[in-house]
């Protein structure tokens, strides 16, 4: 299964590293007094001479950084591909034991916290570091980010408020934070709710909206049916009366 | 519907003197409507092909005309309104040719068909070919009075060119003048304006004026990312001296393109798509008026931006990971767009005439319009130098393929001007992906003979790039100066030694080649017309292949940028060299160090950017932290693809 399906996931991801994101670590001076020049090219692909903080800032030469070799890369295939196969052992059902779903809830918390000193000094918004599949929505107060599925999978279910989850510890960085996070119901489309202004008329507006929160009559906040809330003018300032 | 669109075919091909007015289905609106919206609603139905073909997009121009006309040179936007009680002026008939054999009259594109013959060239002689009833007519007879062992000589040459050669070079009908230059407001991409300040310690005040162009030809739904995220446009841009006939090469490159979509054996649909072209269907640059006065006036102001809509890119690039190739087979591809930059030639603004069109355009009325303030001392206070440094600049970071068009017979200096161009915008900006492409093109070459033999272009590249005794920087302070910066901050090997290691400093590949004369007075002939012709087709296919081949190198570097992308580059190039005199790192402008991965492999190579390039080399802790990381990335990927089905083995 690895060889088939996750290979060129790897393989892909090594190669674009390579040649779009890794960092020539060349450096020179360009003469007495002056300060010492970085090279600034990122990627193989696109290093052709080192180049300086300005194009007239250049030096000849080949790309500085690490090796990677066909044997050294196929090293790091088999070590990723060793480790998944005792991921696999470990989460496979056997019987009298939990479900693959817990072992594996259960395998992805001591992951984490294996690799925390790594991940823990990393932000990313467009990274889940959870998953490494998805674009995080979610910012937790640590500041490091999940995407919709990872809350559903680790976090707890609220019990008061639907589609919600608590989590009460970062997944990455394992800080406790007890944070909320609501998420869109299955159902639910793209819910924006847009205000008009109009002065004094507004009030209107907040009859209405007063009114809907009533005939929905499920104890919930107006606020927490929709996505998006915008207003102009007055519209603006009944946001937060709603809202609270 | 059906027969609207007939006549008014009709009245294209063949000039039938009848007034459009007459057949128009569009209610006009009342004289205090402004003129703009209609205008606009031209520019929004050029940008949609589909709507294009309605009969209400047919008289469209007529109307437009029309509010020339009316349109008083007050440039508030309400004095301008349609006025549809106004006759339309009668096209001027087309003046018969009187064939020199049987002394009857004749037309080229209409019966009865009169040609020239190569073998009387270059007197004009015109014979009846055929007849309204498609007979021969008088032809036979002339080549039969020929010498027998000249009359292989004696064929009938094909009008064709000599009418799309016509069409590029000038516009002798001033209606469809008039229209060219009322559309031509809708492809300004952005210009820099410079106004009197006192406080200023230069006296004045430069301000950059950009438009919505790009987003208008790349993304004119505005859908964001939804419908052009497989995009990938390609720049092309067109620079040189004031009159150096940039307009009119671009103009002619544009329209090759659209003879793309016609089989050019079809006489009438390639007349009337180029009529359409004239009318201002299809934007394209404003041609030169027959007023020979104004040979030698600028066209272009600011920077023009244009959508080619020929085949070009339509092949898949080998690389590519893309499968859906079928959009581009066969039909303009919009999947690799080649938009091409007009910019205003050097010193333009020194050469403005005072009658110029400005002042008869109002910017201040175009709703895409952003004018923001240019702080940056060397461009906004730099007077006219300043502005061409900044459309050097700003060209040279965005552009992929660099069209140098020239009519200086003095090949060293059009070099070295280029060069100095290039030179004074190649350390604004780095990594960058690729190095760009130059074309180099001789405008009006005419000594294409040096033994009687026409020039192929490699014999001109030859000359143009080798054939200099003297190296191009002695005599150029600004290239000298480059030159010494360069040679000191590099090792002895990489020291630019003579004209050649310039080159490959500046430009990543340098093509030559020329546009011939088309001669003028009696050396005007259909044959002439033809190499005129096929010198801009092979230009084209020149511009193409560079591009393709640009594309062909970002692809392997993973350095292709799509719509969005593009449009937040833009963005950020504008801006930068807005504000900043110092180099553009496009690393940043490219959104190099955050990303937006797509996929699980552009998921794991930014955790790897992330990871690798922030700690120190050779950390087993780190490597062995991205191994588990990863294969813990891979089971939870099993698990929710194989969800009800958990069972791995």
């Amino acid at each position: 299964m690895f060889d088939r399906e996750m290979l060129p996931f790897w393989s892909d991801a090594m190669d674009m590293y390579l040649l779009k994101y890794d960092r020539c670590l060349y450096h020179w001076f360009p003469g007495r007094g002056l300060d010492k020049v970085l090279c600034t090219i990122r990627g193989r692909a696109q290093h052709k001479m080192h180049i300086g903080d300005s194009a007239t800032r250049f030096q000849a030469g080949e790309f500085s950084g690490k090796s990677w070799t066909e044997v050294e890369k196929k090293g790091w295939i088999d070590k990723i591909r060793n480790c998944f196969v005792d991921m696999c052992h470990q989460v496979f059902p056997v019987e009298g034991q939990d479900s693959p779903d817990q072992l594996l809830l259960g395998l992805r918390y001591a992951t984490h916290a294996e690799v925390r000193a790594t991940l823990c000094r990393m932000h990313s918004n467009k990274t889940c570091f959870a998953c490494l599949q998805a674009v995080p929505d979610h910012v937790l107060p640590c500041g490091h980010a999940l995407c919709p599925t990872c809350i559903q999978e680790m976090a707890k279910p609220s019990r008061f408020v639907e589609c919600a989850f608590d989590v009460p510890s970062c997944v990455i960085c394992g800080k406790h934070n007890i944070h909320q996070i609501q998420l869109k119901p299955k159902c639910a489309g793209v819910r924006i709710l847009t205000l008009d202004g109009g002065g004094i008329r507004g009030i209107v507006e907040l009859a209405l909206l007063s009114r809907i929160q009533q005939e929905v009559g499920i104890e919930v906040n107006i606020r927490e049916l929709f996505d998006l809330v915008v207003g102009t003018s007055t519209g603006t300032s009944r946001i937060p009366i709603r809202a609270t | 519907m059906f027969s609207t669109c007939t006549l008014l075919l009709a009245y294209n091909v063949v000039s039938i003197p009848t007034s459009p007015v007459s057949c128009l289905p569009l209610t006009l609106k009342p004289a205090s409507s402004p003129g703009l919206e209609s205008f606009t609603r031209v520019a929004e139905y050029l940008q949609n092909p589909q709507i294009a073909m309605s009969s209400h997009l047919l008289h469209l121009p007529t109307q437009a005309a029309g509010i020339l006309r009316s349109a008083p040179l007050d440039p508030t936007p309400t004095s301008r309104s349609i006025s549809s009680t106004e006759p339309e002026p009668k096209p001027e008939p087309e003046e018969p040719l009187i064939c020199s054999g049987c002394g009857e009259k004749g037309w080229m594109f209409r019966a009865p068909f009169v040609r020239q013959c190569s073998g009387c060239l270059p007197s004009n002689h015109y014979h009846i070919s055929r007849t309204r009833d498609g007979e021969e007519a008088c032809w036979p007879q002339h080549k039969q009075a020929a010498l027998p062992f000249q009359r292989e000589t004696h064929v009938q040459t094909s009008p064709i060119f000599q009418f799309l050669v016509d069409s590029v070079m000038s516009e002798k009908d001033p209606r469809k003048f008039a229209l060219s230059q009322s559309l031509e407001r809708f492809a300004r991409w952005f210009s820099v304006s410079r106004t009197p300040n006192t406080d200023s310690p230069s006296g004045e005040e430069a301000h950059l004026w950009l438009y919505d162009r790009f987003t208008r030809l790349c993304d004119p739904k505005k859908t964001g990312n939804r419908e052009t995220q497989n995009h990938f446009p390609t720049f092309i841009s067109f620079i040189g001296s004031t009159s150096a006939g940039k307009s009119t090469i671009l103009r002619a490159i544009l329209l090759l393109g659209l003879l793309d979509s016609v089989n050019f054996s079809d006489t009438a649909a390639v007349i009337n798509l180029v009529n359409e072209a004239r009318e201002g269907r299809k934007q394209m640059p404003v041609p030169r008026s027959a007023d020979t006065q104004d040979s030698s006036s600028p066209t272009t102001f600011g920077v023009h931006l244009y959508r080619d809509e020929g085949f070009s890119m339509s092949r898949p690039l080998p690389n590519r990971k893309t499968t859906d190739f079928t959009q581009t087979q066969g039909s303009p591809s919009p999947k690799y767009p080649l938009l091409f930059a007009d910019c205003e030639g050097f010193d333009a603004s020194v050469a403005r005439p005072s009658g110029s069109i400005l002042p008869f355009l109002n910017e201040n009325d175009d709703a895409g319009l952003r004018k923001l303030p240019i702080t940056a001392e060397c461009y906004g206070q730099g007077g006219q130098k300043g502005v061409d440094l900044f459309y050097a600049r700003v060209m040279y970071a965005i552009s992929d393929v660099v069209v140098y068009v020239t009519r200086d017979d003095n090949i060293m200096n059009s070099m070295q001007k280029i060069l100095e161009w290039a030179s004074s915008a190649v350390d604004k900006s780095y990594n960058q992906p690729a190095q760009k492409t130059l074309i180099i093109v001789k405008n009006k070459e005419r000594d294409i003979s040096q033994n009687g033999q026409s020039m192929s272009d490699e014999e001109f590249q030859d000359l143009c790039l080798h054939k200099h005794s003297a190296v191009l920087w002695k005599n150029s302070a600004v290239l000298r100066k480059f030159v010494e910066k360069h040679n000191k901050l590099v090792d002895p090997e990489e020291r630019i030694e003579d004209n050649r290691k310039l080159y490959s400093v500046l430009f990543h590949r340098i093509h030559c080649c020329y546009i011939p004369d088309r001669g003028v007075g009696p050396l005007i002939s259909p044959e002439r017309a033809e190499l005129v012709y096929r010198h801009f087709q092979r230009l084209r296919h020149r511009i193409q292949d560079a591009a393709e081949e640009e594309q062909f190198l970002r692809a392997t570097t993973f350095a292709e940028h799509n719509v969005p992308a593009m449009t937040h580059i833009l963005s950020e190039v504008f801006d930068h060299f807005r504000q900043n005199e110092g180099p553009l790192d496009f690393w940043l402008a490219t959104r190099g160090d955050n990303p937006t991965p797509q996929n699980m492999s552009e998921h794991i190579a930014n955790f790897l950017r992330m990871t690798l390039g922030q700690v120190q080399q050779g950390n087993r802790n780190v490597d062995q932290d991205i191994i588990t990381a990863v294969a813990m990335a891979f089971l939870v990927r099993v698990k929710r693809s194989h969800n009800g089905e958990f069972n791995f083995f």
